[in-house]
């Protein structure tokens, strides 16, 4: 076919759309491998940096491959600087005809610098080599024009590919951003903000692992930590375990360093800031793959690093809010709202897997006296050391509540008549335990106590509210035989069975 | 059903595979099996997308790789627990060597089979040897020994253009990661120490084992990033010697060369040889084909088929029993290989080991274009050795969880 012939026939082959590199060259190389009658083409990558050119794919008799082979090409040599005038080089070593073709082409920089300066192509270049097995088939200064025509042509379809892939790209990340900010809009409970932040961030961006480090706001010590690896699953990472080493070491001058890592183009770290208030960080890393993180991915982190501050700060606000509306300041047990509702669950949890519930109300015995005489703050302090009390000897299950003014009532899961009254005895002998500050008593020594009534779910009642009458009936019960001590609902009805007799422990 | 697997055979790969399978059709016609060949680099970078390819419907069914890449599959969530998945799946009687790196670290749960493996070995052609000495099996016993002899041998042959003393079986034409192990474990170097949680690149023993290595190269007796990597090879005659872990005998008898090639372990750079043994395992992706891709993954390891694959591919079969039938098969194979299977070494059952071997790959790359370069220096192999060991002790300090 004569060479202008041969070269329509090639554009008009190559007309159509190419979605990706491999898919290009997979149409083309036996194509020019046919027209040049080699049975060998392949084309390699020019790895500048390493002043090699590198196998990508490879045509033997028409099927494709995937091979490596290295070849040294530095472009200060005098005979590669001559191929890159000439586009063409005949092999220096084979024993059978072989040539070089170059193909050069234009890609996407993708660079901050590079986005500000306008100057957002640079040059790529490829290597074909056409192999003959015949050694009497040399390429002739006709196939040579030819191979620059092929060449020139494959060039320029690089070029739309490029552009193509670039645009996809942008408009993948585009789309994926979107769904990453609305995402970070919406969250308010912390923890699993975090964790679906960290999902989306590992589904968007493919990164080995991201990590999130998050400080304590008033010791600025890292207390919580999480991390979503390959799998995609997010983990609370242990970090008393001195794993993690790496992005949490503390420098001599006490601050964390992160990360403490020598290659920057596989590592990323972004500060979590709010108004000057250092949150903590984000780290994504491609450590295992040694994948290089791109420009683009770090600007496009860079801009959400903030509105992942910002879904952070707002989801602790949000956890102060709801902490602030549930729990009584003073005593930091919750408030009767919150008790309530968790009481219903708890009692429809009762009810359908066959459980009993206890409950204890409770008072601070001659609480009116006490304050009266000793005055306000003094009554405060009591409460407070009584709350303290309770809190720190319940179940983690067991919920607390001041339930109005010296009232508390506490919700007992999967509790027994008798062992709430053990409950009740040991939170008993801690209150007398207590010593109250002396300074606030002029020098009195003043002994607490409390009277506590028991329900018990569901054999005292079935309802919410009658179980808490029940337990008030037996804490007054408690009160008129002399205070100090506890009794249940039981223990009230035996009472009424008994004509007056007082059956307290 | 898609099947992943690396250039075994080159550029026949394809072709040998699909008239293997041909079998498999038989017995199976309802059965489509599509073999993509990927080279290890592509495949490398793959599989760190392979759970969103797997998300996708896009992933393959079956995957080939490096054993020691297991463990890091089984982290990315995409390999099907054939234990869970087929009781019948068990690897007791394979190879022991070859056992950790098929289930996931303390457990008993089976993730990947192995297929074949190879090890390292010196092939050299007796008679080129006997030219410049009188005991080629002496003088080849240690790596200062082999030296010399590349050194008698290119002078000896200096008139022959193009003639290297040892050929480069680096597909890549490269300084080969995977043939410098021998030497740095034979020095009392290594990747990963004991514990697992530093690495040893920049142990003074590791970085011995790589100059030992590069020497070669370095001198000129092997060629390196050069056209056609085949250049210079031991059965054309423009080379005396290769370290391969293919059976180069298998190879030389089937193209009845008139000159005899023995095969001797690796030369030793410290006490003892040490030779690297690196198995191919088959492994399931979590997808919509399972139970065709197990049939052929039972198919591929029987151990008739284990054979016939190894002998195409002059590798070994990794079943005890299949190995051991295929060693006796042949008396030269028998006496080759015995002594170097006692010497095989393999990577550690690790996460990161595969993105250690990549670590290993760069400093050798840049050694290796260092030295084309005339750039060979102590300092600057010390330089790329002390980037590695930071980065790696982070990576184990990040994934030895």
């Amino acid at each position: 076919m004569p060479r202008i012939n041969l070269l329509y026939d090639f554009y008009r082959k190559m007309a159509q759309r190419f979605f990706s590199f491999e898919d290009l060259m997979h149409h083309a190389l036996p194509i020019m491998a046919d027209y040049l009658d080699a049975q060998r083409i392949s084309f390699f990558n020019w790895e500048e940096e390493k002043s090699i050119i590198s196998l990508h794919t490879t045509s033997l008799n028409g099927e494709i491959f995937e091979l490596q082979e290295n070849i040294f090409a530095d472009k200060n040599s005098p005979e590669i600087i001559k191929f890159l005038q000439d586009g063409l080089m005949d092999s220096p070593t084979l024993d059978y005809p072989a040539i070089y073709a170059l193909v050069k082409w234009r890609t996407p920089l993708e660079s901050l610098k590079a986005l500000t300066s306008g100057q957002q192509m640079r040059s790529r270049y490829g290597v074909l080599r056409f192999e003959r097995f015949k050694k009497s088939k040399v390429f002739t200064q006709s196939d040579k024009q030819i191979i620059l025509g092929l060449c020139s042509e494959l060039s320029s379809k690089i070029n739309v590919i490029e552009i193509d892939s670039y645009h996809m790209s942008q408009l993948e990340r585009a789309r994926a951003l979107n769904g990453l900010a609305k995402l970070f809009a919406s969250s308010l409970r912390l923890a699993d903000s975090l964790k679906e932040i960290l999902k989306s961030i590992q589904n968007t961006f493919h990164f080995d692992r991201t990590s999130m480090y998050l400080l304590d706001p008033k010791t600025q010590v890292v207390n919580e930590a999480y991390s979503a690896d390959l799998s995609g699953e997010v983990k609370s990472i242990d970090i008393s375990k001195n794993i993690h080493r790496a992005f949490t070491t503390r420098c001599p001058g006490g601050d964390y360093v992160c990360p403490l890592i020598t290659s920057s183009d596989i590592v990323l770290s972004l500060p979590l800031s709010m108004q000057s208030n250092n949150l903590g960080w984000l780290v994504f890393d491609n450590m295992l793959s040694r994948t290089k993180i791109s420009q683009e991915d770090i600007l496009s982190l860079k801009q959400f690093s903030t509105q992942i501050a910002l879904a952070i700060d707002n989801a602790r606000l949000f956890e102060k809010v709801q902490e602030l509306s549930n729990y009584d300041e003073l005593t930091k047990l919750c408030l009767r709202r919150f008790f309530n509702e968790n009481l219903s669950q708890e009692i429809y949890r009762s009810q359908r897997f066959n459980l009993t519930l206890a409950i204890i109300l409770l008072d601070i015995d001659h609480f009116k006296t006490i304050n009266d005489t000793y005055g306000h703050i003094f009554g405060d302090e009591a409460l407070k050391e009584v709350s303290q009390v309770i809190r720190t000897s319940l179940r983690q299950t067991d919920i607390p509540c001041r339930y109005g003014g010296d009232e508390i009532i506490i919700m007992l899961p999967r509790t027994t008549a008798e062992e709430a009254k053990h409950i009740a005895k040991r939170l008993s002998q801690k209150v007398k335990a207590i010593k109250m500050n002396p300074e606030l008593t002029k020098g009195q020594e003043v002994h607490l106590s409390i009277s506590q009534g028991i329900a018990v779910y569901p054999y005292d009642s079935q309802d919410q509210a009658d179980l808490i009458h029940c337990a008030d009936e037996a804490l007054y019960y408690v009160k008129e035989g002399g205070r100090g001590f506890w009794a249940s609902y039981s223990d009230v009805k035996n009472k009424d069975n008994k004509e007056g007799n007082l059956n307290l422990p | 059903m898609l099947f992943w697997m690396m250039p075994d055979n080159a550029e026949r790969t394809q072709s040998i595979m699909e008239d293997f399978l041909k079998d498999f059709k038989k017995e199976n016609p309802s059965i489509d099996i599509e073999v993509k060949v990927i080279n290890r680099a592509t495949l490398w970078n793959k599989i760190f997308s392979l759970r969103h390819l797997v998300r996708s419907g896009k992933g393959p069914d079956i995957i080939a790789m490096p054993h020691y890449w297991t463990e890091l599959l089984i982290k990315a969530g995409v390999l099907v627990n054939l234990t869970e998945f087929d009781k019948t799946f068990r690897v007791d009687n394979y190879l022991e060597l070859l056992h950790p790196h098929c289930y996931k670290k303390n457990t008993s749960d089976i993730y990947s089979i192995p297929w074949w493996f190879d090890i390292t070995a010196l092939h050299y052609r007796e008679d080129h040897l006997l030219q410049v000495c009188n005991n080629p099996q002496q003088l080849l016993g240690t790596w200062q020994g082999m030296l010399e002899a590349c050194k008698l041998l290119k002078e000896r042959f200096s008139e022959v253009e193009g003639y290297f003393p040892m050929q480069n079986s680096d597909w890549r034409g490269s300084l080969s990661h995977r043939a410098v192990l021998p030497c740095i474990w034979s020095k009392g170097g290594f990747l990963m120490d004991e514990k697992e949680n530093l690495s040893g690149f920049n142990v003074q023993e590791t970085r011995q084992g790589i100059e030992d290595f590069a020497t070669l190269a370095l001198k000129g007796y092997m060629p390196i990033l050069r056209e056609r990597s085949s250049l210079g090879t031991i059965s054309s005659g423009y080379a005396s010697m290769v370290m391969t872990r293919r059976q180069g005998i298998a190879m030389f008898e089937g193209q009845r060369a008139n000159f005899e090639v023995k095969t001797l372990p690796i030369p030793r750079t410290g006490k003892n040889s040490v030779n690297y043994l690196e198995a191919i395992n088959l492994a399931l992706v979590r997808g919509e084909n399972q139970e065709q891709a197990a049939l052929l993954v039972k198919w591929l390891t029987k151990p008739e088929n284990q054979i016939k694959y190894a002998a195409l591919t002059e590798v070994f079969p990794s079943l005890e029993a299949s190995f051991e039938n295929f060693l006796i098969s042949s008396p030269v194979r028998v006496q080759n290989y015995t002594k170097i299977l006692a010497t095989a070494r393999t990577l550690t059952s690790h996460l990161a080991s595969g993105t250690l071997m990549e670590m290993l790959a760069e400093v050798m790359t840049r050694t290796a274009s260092d030295i084309v370069r005339n750039n060979y220096t102590l300092i600057n192999l010390e330089q790329y050795l002390h980037k590695e060991q930071k980065e790696a002790d982070d990576i184990l300090s990040l994934y030895g969880e």
